[in-house]
């Protein structure tokens, strides 16, 4: 329990400092006034350059391909590889029933020299492709191969799944189908070979080279990247983004 | 500048959320002999004080924000004046003021009488305390903290805290009753 004298002293001391008002110093104000500005310049330089106003242009195309991206890929094809042993799979001089009815109308002759898609591995490859619905051109598949096989194509349209045999023998490539880019309601399918591999256009190219502008110098400020599962991941570099400031 | 003082705070509350140089000027000059007060007391000298001011006051413009209006704007402002002078006295204590000594030896009571003492230099007297004990001194008796409070917002115990206060009290007293030119600060009643 506090002895009353010192609630007494402190309350005294309370009661005289309580109304006192001191004199301020008169440049104080410039001061604090001064350092307000400085803050608010930091601010201002972010939301404008030479380009007038391009970070939030940017954005604002970003956050707009990114609704239309994921707009466009609601419906996603899905592609199997299935690698199997050469001994389980019976590889026949003749196509199966259904890639006849692909290659009913080709000008290409299916024999024992030809195969319909790039190979990679020792073993052979199926290959079993489920088309969307809404396609209604045939489909780039896959290609490479020697070059008689690489001029060839095949103008079919396929109704149900197809299926492409390939054999690590001296079997060539033909095209199975062709379509425009535009028209792959999924993502976008990717072959590689062992002779040559095709590069595809990723939406994460489109979205770091609309970023371009900001990305002048060592390191980036914003870069995109697609990961296996079709996900446009965001990095975002701090540091880079501190030292533009 | 010659600026009306017929307005509140409170008035003053949305311009200076809007970010309105001249607002927040007009508040600075309606309450910085307020807080100066405040920052006199935490600080161990003038320019010290105004330095709490300036920074204090740069916290108050960038936190408009988050002033939520359920309480006094006022108050709300001091608090932040107040927080930041402690913050700033924290930094320059000695960890030997704050030493936890738990025997405190009883002291002899005294009333108090300070009518001739002049607020100038009471402030000065407060200024002149060691850190540790002007801090707390401060919190507690000016302020209104418990040691409880203390203890948690200094990081010592509540120990430590009593006892900085009671040397504080007993330090102030002694000067209050040192006679300078003749004059006494103040005198014992009894």
């Amino acid at each position: 329990m506090e002895p009353m004298q010192d609630k007494l002293f402190d309350k005294d001391i309370r009661d005289m400092v309580h109304n006192y008002e001191p004199q301020v110093p008169a440049d104080l104000w410039k001061k604090i006034e001064s350092e307000l500005d400085g803050n608010r310049h930091k601010v201002v330089e972010i939301n404008s350059n030479k380009t007038g106003g391009w970070w939030l242009k940017i954005a604002a195309a970003i956050v707009a391909l990114l609704g239309g991206i994921s707009w466009l890929t609601q419906q996603r094809n899905e592609v199997l590889y299935l690698h199997a042993d050469k001994s389980n799979i019976t590889v026949t001089e003749e196509p199966p029933e259904t890639f006849a009815q692909t290659t009913g109308k080709s000008n290409i002759e299916f024999d024992g020299n030809t195969s319909v898609l790039p190979h990679d591995a020792e073993a052979p490859i199926i290959v079993a492709h489920f088309a969307s619905e809404r396609m209604e051109e045939p489909v780039l598949y896959a290609e490479t191969g020697k070059d008689a096989a690489r001029e060839r194509r095949l103008d079919q349209e396929v109704s149900g799944p197809l299926l492409a045999l390939g054999e690590r023998s001296s079997r060539d490539l033909v095209f199975v189908r062709e379509i425009p880019l535009a028209k792959i309601n999924g993502g976008i399918i990717e072959a590689s070979t062992t002779q040559q591999k095709k590069k595809t256009l990723m939406v994460s190219d489109l979205l770091n080279y609309v970023v371009a502008p900001m990305n002048k110098g060592e390191e980036k400020v914003l870069s995109f990247t697609n990961d296996d599962e079709g996900s446009i991941r965001l990095a975002i570099s701090l540091k880079a983004l501190k030292a533009r400031l | 500048m010659n600026l009306e003082h017929s307005y509140t705070v409170d008035n003053l509350l949305g311009g200076c959320k809007r970010g309105e140089r001249k607002t927040q000027e007009m508040l600075y000059r309606k309450l910085a002999p307020k807080m100066f007060n405040v920052c006199l007391r935490y600080a161990s000298n003038t320019f010290e004080a105004e330095d709490m001011l300036q920074t204090g006051f740069i916290k108050v413009f960038n936190s408009m924000s988050s002033f939520r209006e359920e309480g006094s704007f006022e108050g709300w402002i001091r608090r932040i004046i107040v927080n930041n002078a402690i913050e700033l006295c924290r930094k320059n204590i000695k960890d030997s003021y704050m030493l936890d000594i738990e025997t405190i030896h009883d002291q002899v009571q005294h009333t108090f009488d300070m009518d001739g003492l002049e607020v100038k230099d009471l402030m000065r007297l407060i200024q002149q305390l060691p850190d540790g004990y002007r801090l707390v001194f401060n919190m507690y008796a000016i302020e209104g903290y418990s040691h409880k409070e203390i203890a948690t917002a200094l990081k010592i115990s509540e120990g430590a805290s009593k006892s900085q206060l009671s040397r504080a009290r007993t330090w102030l007293k002694e000067k209050l009753i040192v006679t300078e030119g003749g004059n006494n600060y103040g005198t014992y009643a009894g």
